[in-house]
């Protein structure tokens, strides 16, 4: 009898090979004739490319060959997601090159690779190209580059502006602001940051002269995707000759979601020097440079409301930084995933925000963890507590005077997150934010804040408390909706999944999306064993090779439960449906009269005289006796293109204490309730809310990608750039609510994203709490020792 | 970066000036300097290793003697390239008669800019780094002159 697992805190089954050193990344793979390539990329953050001379690397030892931007005929990459929303909105459009030809925008793009017999000649090689610089002035914030006489990037892009991109009703909003009682104003700062896989990105390119055919093996979270990409898009290379695989993928956080440079040059450099596989892998400092970075938004906010604590509007004005040249979906990320979602889970009747993306001197931003929500969800977890100091109200509050009410669900926010394709509508399905605040308040103590604050306070410390009271939109997503013209990524977002119940009853599995550490060969396969009552030992998953899956879009958008499982049911539906037919042939009855328990059909009433998914596979598969009209095989596919996202919501709780001599703030306590639905295997989502939370406080506190203002990254390594560590952290406490979501069989809402979009806000929040008696309103993150010292000193001294 | 000093030499005037102005002389007082290849009387290459922190790299630098008003001012620009690593500096020296017969006060002023690995990586330690290099540049040409 097979065990039902759905729900159970099921171990991952792929960690053992992880966790003992036999996973196989991309840099574990090896080929016969293997070369490697490095790429010299620009220290000059903004240059003109002169010259290049690569006649002394062509004849470094072991070099084989070296290649510009000049030799590689090669599309720039392509642009998936302008900025979109309004009827005719200009998308001012420049994208990287496989290698830059012309000139440089930020300091780390590519401009010359060398191939060679070991990676470390490749590199030595790289030593002996001369570039010819023009060194140009630089401009690295986004609201200066926009300003009267600032630098000029491109010629396309007066002003430095990729778009100028609005949302909600201006005349209302400002009509809402003019006429408030209290408006609250503040300029914020969402920082940059560097998103840390544990493994970095590589790509290995193999170019098979005997075939015609192209492999690509990359670290990538959309192999499908990129084999579109870079085929359709960027090499011209037919479709059906290239393979793209990602294999085993150490953490992505988005990073991996796009095409690189990097990916077209394997396939050029394979190809150009006779069909040996050519590896590329960055090391740290280069991902640094030259993978996507995430957030960077310069934002005035202001908020209007009543004395009563009504808030009646929502005006914002954003200036985005998309980097030198922009990232694949860099512009859809401060748009539609930001703009339409700032009202978050409160019913604001009046909301307008402008975003303009602006270029500069900087390397390229998009989506990382949470991906525009975690921006939104900071503007307005801030605007909400800047009103209710305002006014003098409590925090709880004023929340929960304007949460969505339970009842008014379907909800559409005055954003039109809702818009789709042609006048189509999504809504918010669901939601009940108020008993998740209360759960959490009740948990961390709220109603004896004063007394923690108190004993605290006889320790020479300041605590502080912050909540966030977040919704976030996840199960990406209707094709409808984010394929929308003039609004989405103009593509669709459906999902795939094939099951195949071979001779043996053991079962295989193919999907469309790809998992980069989320155990999804765990969670699928208790998904499938629950479905066909096949034991999860007998199940296997395969995934992320465009070679024998199925299309699919990949995973990102916490989309892989939500929609890529209800794929996968959908496929186990049909499955069962054949199995029902076959079961009624063997068993000499009715259809209509088959029930299903399990692994076994049997006659209603008559569960003895049973027939097994198993034997009806080995019959089935076999073929020898088909019924009239019936194909051989348990082998169905399916497609899901879901209705609506999934809306999951929670409240997050932070407790701070900071020392006043020093400015050092310690997170000191954690607590979450979380709403996202049923959980598959609640042990993974645990896992989901801590890696994320820490992500997000890592923000809060500690990590900034900073530059200098002739465009240096000065947080260059790990030296610099403060990666949150395990023993900073207190234990994080996780509840939930259950609200299901209706959208899927499975109830599911999504996690990957939830504790990184929440976290911010709550911390920011619990910091500000902590300085509040000290008149300190407002600071920016992170709150590093030494800015926060500095606010207590200004602060004490301004007294 | 800005950088900027004083000092005052005992030798005249002239003789720094010829001094400042001469590759082959000046250039071995530059950091890490291992050979001067002079191309003409306002141009030389100088190869020189420098480093920062734990990062060391061999740089390849184009000098030009961009102003040279004898015997009171001169001016040096560098553009050099290591491999991820660039180098634009500017060094301004002005001579006048010090208070002491045969004594000459240099004001000296260097802008660099950094850009590349060692900007990234050495950010930390790449002003002090450089501030010491200065000073042991124009030690160096203090030393040599007076020797």
């Amino acid at each position: 009898m097979t065990i039902d697992m759905l729900g159970e805190r099921v171990k991952r089954t792929e960690d053992p090979k992880f966790i003992t050193g036999k996973g196989r990344y991309l840099d574990d793979i090896q080929m016969p004739g293997m070369t490697h390539i490095a790429i010299l990329r620009s220290p000059y953050a903004h240059a003109n490319i002169r010259s290049i001379d690569t006649s002394a690397a062509k004849s470094m030892p072991g070099v084989i060959a070296v290649f510009t931007g000049a030799d590689i005929p090669y599309n720039p990459l392509p642009m998936a997601w302008p900025a979109g929303g309004v009827a005719g909105i200009r998308n001012n459009i420049n994208t990287p090159r496989t290698l830059a030809t012309d000139s440089v925008k930020w300091s780390g793009e590519g401009v010359a690779a060398v191939v060679a017999e070991t990676a470390e000649q490749a590199h030595d090689a790289l030593e002996a190209i001369t570039v010819d610089w023009e060194p140009l002035p630089t401009v690295v914030d986004a609201e200066k580059a926009t300003q009267p006489g600032a630098v000029q990037l491109h010629e396309n892009a007066p002003n430095n502006i990729v778009f100028e991109w609005t949302v909600g009703d201006k005349a209302g909003t400002d009509a809402a602001v003019d006429a408030a009682e209290v408006v609250v104003r503040q300029r914020i700062v969402n920082q940059r940051l560097i998103p840390n896989p544990m493994e970095v990105r590589g790509d290995i390119g193999w170019y098979n002269p005997g075939t015609d055919e192209y492999t690509v093996w990359m670290s990538s979270q959309t192999p499908h995707i990129q084999r579109l990409l870079l085929t359709a898009f960027v090499t011209g290379i037919p479709e059906h000759k290239v393979r793209c695989i990602s294999p085993d993928v150490g953490g992505a956080f988005g990073t991996k979601i796009f095409c690189y440079a990097d990916m077209a040059l394997v396939m050029f450099a394979s190809k150009a020097i006779g069909g040996r596989p050519v590896k590329w892998v960055e090391g740290r400092r280069e991902s640094y440079q030259s993978t996507i970075h995430g957030r960077d938004h310069i934002t005035y906010l202001e908020i209007a409301g009543k004395r009563d604590g009504t808030i009646t509007g929502l005006r914002v004005k954003t200036f985005a930084n998309l980097g030198g040249r922009l990232s694949t979906i860099g512009p859809g990320i401060p748009t539609t995933l930001y703009g339409r979602v700032l009202s978050g889970c409160y019913k604001i009747p009046n909301v307008y925000c402008e975003v303009t993306g602006v270029y500069t001197n900087t390397t390229f931003v998009d989506a990382y963890r949470g991906a525009g929500r975690p921006e939104a969800t900071y503007v307005i977890e801030r605007a909400m507590d800047l009103f209710a100091a305002e006014i003098g109200m409590d925090r709880a509050e004023l929340r929960r005077r304007n949460f969505i009410a339970p009842d008014a669900f379907p909800y559409d926010n005055p954003s039109g997150l809702g818009t789709a394709s042609g006048g189509a509508k999504i809504y918010i399905d669901s939601g009940n934010y108020e008993p998740a605040m209360d759960m959490a308040l009740a948990a961390v103590g709220y109603a004896d804040l004063a007394a923690t604050k108190a004993e605290a306070a006889s320790r020479g410390k300041l605590l502080g408390l912050g909540f966030s009271t977040y919704i976030e939109v996840c199960g990406v997503a209707p094709s409808k909706w984010i394929g929308a013209v003039g609004e989405g990524w103009g593509a669709a977002m459906w999902e795939s999944a094939n099951i195949r119940v071979h001779l043996t009853g053991k079962t295989v599995v193919t999907v469309g999306t790809q998992p980069q550490g989320q155990g999804h060969e765990t969670t699928y396969a208790q998904v499938i064993s629950h479905e066909l009552g096949i034991p999860m030992d007998d199940i296997v998953i395969q995934h992320s090779d465009t070679l024998g899956t199925p299309f699919g879009y990949g995973s990102y958008g916490s989309r892989t439960s939500s929609v890529g499982m209800t794929a996968a049911i959908k496929a186990a539906t049909k499955i069962r449906e054949k199995a029902r037919k076959f079961a009624a042939h063997m068993l000499e009855a009715s259809v209509d009269d088959i029930e299903i328990d399990g692994p076994n059909y049997f006659v209603k009433g008559s569960p003895d005289k049973k027939k097994t998914i198993q034997e009806i596979a080995f019959a089935l598969d076999l073929g020898f006796d088909p019924p009239e009209g019936m194909e051989p095989y348990l082998d169905e596919t399916a497609y899901w293109d879901t209705p609506n996202c999934t809306w999951p919501f929670g409240t997050h709780v932070a407790i701070v204490e900071i020392d006043k001599e020093t400015g050092q703030v310690d997170l000191v306590r954690y607590l979450a309730v979380d709403d996202v639905g049923k959980k598959i295997n609640p042990m993974i989502v645990d896992g989901q809310l801590h890696g994320g939370i820490a992500q997000g406080v890592g923000q809060a506190l500690w990590e900034g990608a900073v530059y200098s203002d002739d465009g240096q990254l000065l947080s260059g390594s790990m030296l610099d750039y403060a990666m949150p560590r395990a023993s900073w952290f207190p234990d994080i406490e996780l509840h939930e609510t259950v609200t299901p979501s209706p959208v899927n069989p499975l109830g599911v809402k999504g996690v990957g994203e939830a504790g990184a979009i929440a976290s911010t806000a709550a911390v920011s929040n619990a910091v500000m709490d902590a300085l509040a008696p000290l008149g300190i309103r407002h600071l920016d993150m992170p709150y590093t020792p030494q800015t926060v010292w500095h606010a207590i000193q200004t602060a004490e001294v301004s007294r | 970066m800005e950088f900027s000093g004083q000092t005052t030499i005992k030798a005249p005037r002239e003789r720094v000036f010829a001094f400042l102005i001469d590759p082959n002389l000046v250039g071995r007082c530059g950091p890490g300097v291992e050979s001067i290849e002079v191309i003409d009387d306002r141009h030389f290459k100088a190869k020189a290793k420098v480093g920062v922190g734990f990062i060391s790299a061999r740089f390849v630098i184009n000098m030009e003697l961009a102003e040279a008003d004898a015997p009171s001012h001169a001016v040096i620009k560098a553009r050099g390239q290591a491999p991820g690593t660039a180098v634009d500096a500017t060094g301004t020296m002005d001579l006048a008669p010090g208070d002491e017969p045969d004594t000459t006060v240099m004001k000296w002023g260097a802008n660099v800019i950094i850009s590349g690995m060692m900007a990234s990586v050495g950010a930390r330690m790449i002003e002090g780094t450089a501030n010491k290099m200065i000073a042991q540049t124009f030690d160096c040409i203090r030393a040599k002159l007076e020797e």
